[in-house]
């Protein structure tokens, strides 16, 4: 069960971190399994998608402490679709944890947030 | 756990291997990010070791480009191989399990098939009946059930080889037209099932 839920809050993770600030891979990748505990490889497969859906595009930054590194940022229709995605899993968070709640505590809430 | 990938290039190398089906920008492109990786981890004093572990399978890592391909190419190309590509790549990531069904889809196939080649080689031995019938010797290689001693007999074969011949025949067109329509039933249905494997695969 823990894996398909993984699955599905992999991309909303990855388009956050980018959407905050540009980011680069492996940067990326140690965020979120500071949160997750992921198989790392499965993030560049992610970030490979979303680049070709045009969610997300990439440049190359030099750097002077270390090697050149390729960053991420959210276009247009990324940015969109992240606000999309995030409201979508805020509504169904929230609905999932009354459920959960109500249920714990004996009672059934009718409240649920619609959208 | 037995240690399978020693270090950074036979990481690399191991996943280049089983990009199969990708071309060769597409395979740089994957290897460019999985170098800058390693670069990067090494840079901030990480080992190599601990970097491979945390990436995880190369293998693992390879067949979920290949699915990301056979997904793109079916709804690129939507034909019955292009979609059983995709399956296949799926299920090497255990996303469902459909080897029971396509098992028996399989055998259906392989059945309409082999009958189909069986009408064939039905109408040759009709057709040798024929020739049989009107031939003065005897053919060595083929048996007829009534011989051709007597004129009757002759035209009992001759008739029989045609009977079968145009029964074949017209199991075979049969057998054509059938195999045409469960490739027809057979696109809509994965055309279907394409976006549960789509949905499927949402990392």
């Amino acid at each position: 069960m823990i894996t398909q839920l993984k699955k599905g809050s992999l991309e909303i993770c990855v388009l956050s971190l980018i959407n905050k600030k540009d980011s680069y891979g492996f940067e990326i990748v140690e965020k979120i399994s500071e949160y997750i505990e992921v198989s790392e490889g499965s993030i560049y497969p992610l970030l490979r998608r979303l680049t070709k859906e045009g969610h997300i595009q990439s440049y190359i930054q030099e750097s002077n402490e270390g090697p050149a590194r390729k960053y991420y940022s959210l276009t247009d229709t990324g940015k969109e679709y992240y606000q999309d995605i995030l409201k979508q899993w805020k509504i169904f968070n929230q609905n999932v944890n009354k459920l959960i709640e109500a249920n714990n505590e004996g009672g059934y809430s009718d409240e649920k947030i619609s959208g | 756990m037995k240690k399978s990938v020693a270090n950074q290039k036979e990481f690399l190398l191991q996943l280049g291997e089983r990009l199969i089906g990708l071309n060769e920008e597409s395979k740089k492109e994957i290897l460019y990010d999985y170098e800058e990786h390693f670069n990067v981890g090494l840079s901030k004093g990480q080992s190599e070791e601990e970097i491979i572990n945390r990436l995880g399978d190369p293998k693992l890592i390879a067949s979920q480009y290949k699915f990301e391909k056979a997904i793109k190419q079916a709804e690129h190309k939507l034909t019955v191989s292009n979609v059983l590509k995709a399956i296949l790549a799926g299920i090497s990531l255990s996303l469902f399990n459909l080897i029971f069904v396509l098992g028996f889809y399989v055998a259906v196939v392989a059945t309409i098939f082999a009958l189909t080649i069986s009408f064939v080689a039905t109408a040759v031995a009709g057709l040798a009946g024929m020739v049989q019938a009107v031939l003065p010797f005897e053919l060595s290689w083929f048996h007829t059930p009534i011989g051709i001693e007597t004129l009757g007999d002759r035209a009992i074969t001759f008739i029989i080889g045609l009977g079968v011949v145009i029964l074949s025949s017209l199991l075979f067109l049969l057998f054509i037209k059938l195999g045409k329509l469960v490739y027809k039933y057979t696109i809509k249905y994965l055309k279907a099932n394409l976006e549960i494997i789509k949905k499927a695969s949402i990392n």
